[in-house]
């Protein structure tokens, strides 16, 4: 008989063994009165001594082994019982933390793309000034353009309003500033119009300006091309149209185009206009500038697929714990 | 505006199909709306609609965008049969720039042709009678606003632009009764006003199927003053729209003539001769063209010669690089301008997205953009959620003129109202509701002009806290806040169930218990208070490398005495050993007398230069326990 062979095929089948009632049967079966080892230990008195001299000793420690092989798979067996109980597929305990306003996580995106782009953020007062708010962006008093523009006024008589576009800033910031300047003004806009699914009597906006030497029509182009691609992080086709606003010259509508191939109106933007720059003592000769403006709350609704603006303001956490 | 198809087939023979024409205005002009039913929905803008916003001018444009070869009509007035005249005479020169006028006698009112019924009815007009609908028509194919009046029902042979006096009625077509103020113009016969000027006509010597002698007028009448006039008195009409936005007193003479043409072919009568009134006819505006700067600007690579013949294209008269603006085309008057009108022709498509080549400066943030994000990220961690709420409130200090309802009349002056209901409306669907809102607010400060703050409100309502424990909770979140700012010597004073909080000695906001609000607690802050305070500037302070000694101490009290005055006492007098006292837990019932409390703290001794013994923090224990004495009454369990 190969004391070996039995050896391992012992070893093998132990390490297959998890509970008690197995390792009984098996000690039974390599350890026990009527076990192959035992008949062959008692078959080592027939042989000659110098064969039982040989054998004897590995039978014994074959013995030993797998005696102390079983006293350890005994323990192990115990050991894992006891782990047994503790219940490691319970559901989770979630630690407790808070969700920024989507449209916070939208505006430091578009402020983190602008400002890799070497644009500086500002901001300005919601509560605003006739003068800024559209004196000094060449929108003309008593003109139908004023009425683009449903203002909400606390006082018409000493010119104070609620800003209707982020726009006075751009006024604002040249004052103080010389060319070139190249900012991103992020804020909240107010309109005096009633509240559906795509109007809020106050929304965001996100403004851009760059004046300096040589800025065109081009570089407006250039700039929102690359903005657009990383903010929906695909490639984009964008079109600019016609259209007017009083502060910039020529003015244009800015498109992009949805992934169903539908153009999507997003932006307003145009050449800084020469009275703007005019106003604020820089020369209109010397240097030139783009400017855009978009709605932060459309560009949110877009990239979430939102579809109602007021859930924005409606404070539910139910929404805000979404993103 | 609804133009009709068939109507610009008519003065544009060989017009492309609609769905072509659409396109190209989206690209090159304005927005369409809709283009259904042989009707272009044409959405004009503001500074175009005293140009464009008729046949006449959509028709240029539409020749010009498809590169027709197109002239535009000449109207010529039917030759004088008579010499009654209607004198214009203008009181208001700088306020009614032109007024013409023509007698037609014996006219028969005449059946409207169905082209034009169906070009007035695109429109939005109702066909009335032929020369109401001519009138009307001839506005909308050439801009020009006309009236007319039955000059038999006129006193005198004048028409006099004049202020209306104060208190003047008009009785309006529609049947108002309209009171006027000098601000008003009216148009006059020599002795009543006959219409608001420029805005609508009246009841006198107004047209009906029995007039046979009219007088046919067209004026220019101030843009700022119709505006603003048709605002007071509440009524605006298709002329007043048109006059608001500046049309050109040039186009009345195209008005007048193309009237005329169409009286004469469809109703008959014999014309007298035109009578214009014009004290200062408007020159054109020339410009000089350059195509280095067009370039510039537009980022283009474009020839003088395309430039010149879209211009040309357009109207403009180009001679050499002198640019003379069509007479109608108010919205033009500087080189900007024209760089637009070549730009929107070429097509912006060709415009190249170019990078531009910039100097780089280093962007420094705002303090209060930097200390806006900062309190942002710390309290999401803190696990609190931010919302956005609107600006307006029922009640306030600073007031809207115009509010859009009762409810939002007022700017808001904190931002209680709106983190208060957001958490009413979470607490029904979640245990935990931790909210926080940063916004401005609006204020009235002494000088009563309104004042503009930037502040933060953090509210928690937790079902498995104690309202006490909520409190404390929020305390802790404003604590470790400033911590995280920087700001060092804050300060707390209890004012019933709110908590004052103070940087040194300036209070910037406070902490609430919402005890009549339904529970939890809301704090609120001004962020331009604490940014003075704040610093990202840390130092760092050795840790000590010997072990700490705690003895923990319950103080039975009376229920009356607050957690912050035991506090205040242990903290009043203590050796620089004392590294901490902790608040471990306050407890009331069985084992303790009725009336008490026990309160128990954590005392903390460590040094930096040695291993403290048990008698040493013995000794520091009672001494600060002695000092406690002085301030709070106690016994030791």
């Amino acid at each position: 008989m190969d004391i070996r062979a039995l050896e391992s095929e012992a070893t093998d089948a132990l390490e297959k063994i998890h509970d008690a009632q197995a390792l009984d049967a098996w000690h039974t079966m390599y350890l026990g009165r009527k076990s192959r080892l035992n008949a062959f230990m008692r078959s080592i008195g027939e042989l000659s001594l110098s064969e039982k001299k040989t054998i004897a000793p590995i039978a014994q420690a074959v013995k030993k082994q797998l005696e102390e092989a079983y006293t350890r798979r005994e323990k192990y067996i115990q050991k894992s019982n006891e782990g047994a109980a503790f219940d490691v597929t319970l559901p989770p305990l979630y630690p407790a933390y808070g969700r920024l306003h989507p449209l916070t996580r939208v505006e430091r995106s578009i402020r983190s793309i602008f400002s890799s782009m070497n644009f500086s953020v500002v901001e300005g007062p919601e509560l605003e000034t006739e003068k800024y708010n559209f004196d000094s962006l060449h929108i003309p008093k008593n003109h139908p353009a004023r009425d683009m523009q449903d203002t909400l006024w606390v006082s018409t008589e000493k010119g104070r309003l609620m800003r209707t576009h982020t726009s006075p800033m751009q006024v604002r910031h040249m004052e103080k500033h010389l060319p070139p300047v190249r900012i991103i003004v992020p804020g909240r806009v107010f309109r005096n119009e009633a509240t559906d699914a795509s109007h809020e009597i106050n929304f965001y906006q996100f403004e851009g300006l760059m004046v300096g030497e040589g800025v065109t029509l081009a570089h407006l182009k250039g700039v929102l091309t690359a903005f657009f691609e990383r903010f929906f992080e695909r490639p984009m086709e964008m079109r600019f149209r016609p259209s007017y606003f009083p502060f910039t010259e020529p003015s244009v509508e800015i498109d992009i185009k949805a992934e169903n191939g539908t153009w999507l109106e997003v932006m307003g933007g145009g050449m800084v206009h020469p009275e703007v720059l005019e106003g604020v003592g820089y020369n209109p000769q010397a240097v030139s500038g783009f400017a855009f403006g978009g709605g932060l709350d459309r560009f949110a609704m877009i990239k979430y697929g939102i579809p109602d603006i007021r859930l924005f303001y409606g404070a539910d956490m139910r929404f805000n714990n979404q993103f | 505006m609804k133009f009709s198809y068939k109507t610009l087939e008519r003065i544009i023979p060989d017009i492309p199909p609609i769905e072509s024409v659409a396109e190209k205005i989206t690209a090159h002009l304005f927005e369409i709306e809709s283009y259904e039913n042989s009707i272009l929905d044409i959405k004009i803008l503001p500074n175009r609609y005293s140009d464009a916003a008729c046949y006449r001018g959509i028709a240029r444009e539409i020749a010009a965008m498809c590169k027709l070869s197109y002239k535009a009509p000449k109207y010529s007035a039917p030759k004088a049969k008579h010499k009654d005249i209607t004198n214009p005479v203008i009181e208001v020169p700088n306020l009614c720039r032109r007024l013409m006028t023509c007698q037609i006698h014996d006219i028969a009112i005449g059946t409207t042709p169905a082209w034009m019924k169906e070009a007035l009815e695109t429109y939005g007009i109702r066909s009335i009678n032929g020369i109401v609908d001519i009138t009307n028509y001839v506005t909308i194919e050439t801009g020009q606003p006309l009236h007319a009046f039955d000059t038999d029902t006129m006193e005198g042979n004048e028409l006099v632009v004049r202020q209306a006096h104060e208190g003047e009625v008009v009785t309006t077509l529609d049947g108002k009764e309209v009171v006027l103020t000098p601000s008003a113009l009216v148009l006059s016969d020599s002795r009543h006003a006959l219409d608001i000027a420029g805005i609508k006509g009246g009841t006198r010597a107004e047209i009906t199927r029995t007039t046979k002698n009219i007088v046919l007028t067209a004026g220019n009448f101030d843009g700022t003053l119709i505006y603003k006039t048709a605002r007071r008195i509440g009524i605006t009409t298709d002329a007043s729209i048109r006059f608001s936005h500046a049309i050109s007193p040039d186009i009345a003479v195209q008005g007048m003539h193309r009237a005329l043409e169409l009286i004469t072919e469809i109703c008959g009568g014999s014309m007298g001769s035109i009578c214009d009134t014009y004290p200062k006819p408007i020159k054109p505006i020339t410009l000089f063209f350059d195509i280095k700067r067009f370039n510039n600007l537009a980022g283009l690579n474009l020839k003088e010669s395309a430039c010149l013949a879209t211009l040309a294209s357009l109207g403009f008269t180009i001679s050499g690089k002198k640019i003379t603006v069509p007479l109608e085309r108010t919205d033009i008057s500087r080189f900007e301008d024209i760089v637009e009108e070549i730009l929107r022709l070429h097509g912006y498509a060709d415009v190249p997205a170019t990078p531009p080549s910039i100097a780089v400066m280093p962007l420094v943030p705002e303090p209060m953009r930097a200390l806006k994000d900062d309190i942002q990220n710390t309290l999401v961690t803190f696990g609190y959620t931010e919302i956005l709420t609107r600006s307006f409130s029922s009640d306030g200090e600073v007031a809207l003129e115009n509010p859009l309802s009762p409810e939002q009349s007022f700017l808001r002056m904190h931002l209680k109202e709106g983190i208060v209901n957001a958490l009413a409306l979470n607490a029904k669907a979640f245990d935990t509701v931790a909210l926080f809102e940063i916004g401005s607010v609006f204020t009235k400060k002494t000088t009563h002009e309104p004042h503009e703050d930037i502040h933060c409100a953090i509210a928690l309502k937790d079902k498995r806290l104690k309202d006490e424990d909520t409190f404390r909770s929020v305390r802790g979140a404003i604590d470790a806040l400033c911590t995280k700012l920087g700001i060092s010597n804050v300060e707390y004073a209890e004012d019933g169930a709110t908590l004052t909080i103070a940087i040194h000695t300036e209070v910037i906001g406070t902490i609430t218990y919402l005890a009549h609000e339904g529970g939890g607690t809301y704090a609120e802050f001004s962020l331009s208070k604490i940014m003075p305070h704040t610093t990202s500037l840390y130092s760092f302070t050795p840790i000590s490398r010997y072990p700490s000694i705690t003895r923990d101490v319950s103080f039975i009290t009376n229920t009356t005495l607050k957690a912050g005055a035991l506090l205040d006492a242990a903290w009043h007098d203590v050796p620089h050993s004392v590294t901490d006292i902790r608040f471990m837990g306050v407890y009331a019932g069985k084992g303790i007398p009725e009336g008490k409390k026990s309160t128990t703290l954590r005392f903390v001794f460590q040094s930096k230069d040695k291993t403290l013994t048990d008698t040493e923090a013995d000794d520091f224990l009672s001494y600060i326990m002695d000092a406690m004495r002085e301030r709070v009454e106690f016994e030791i369990k």
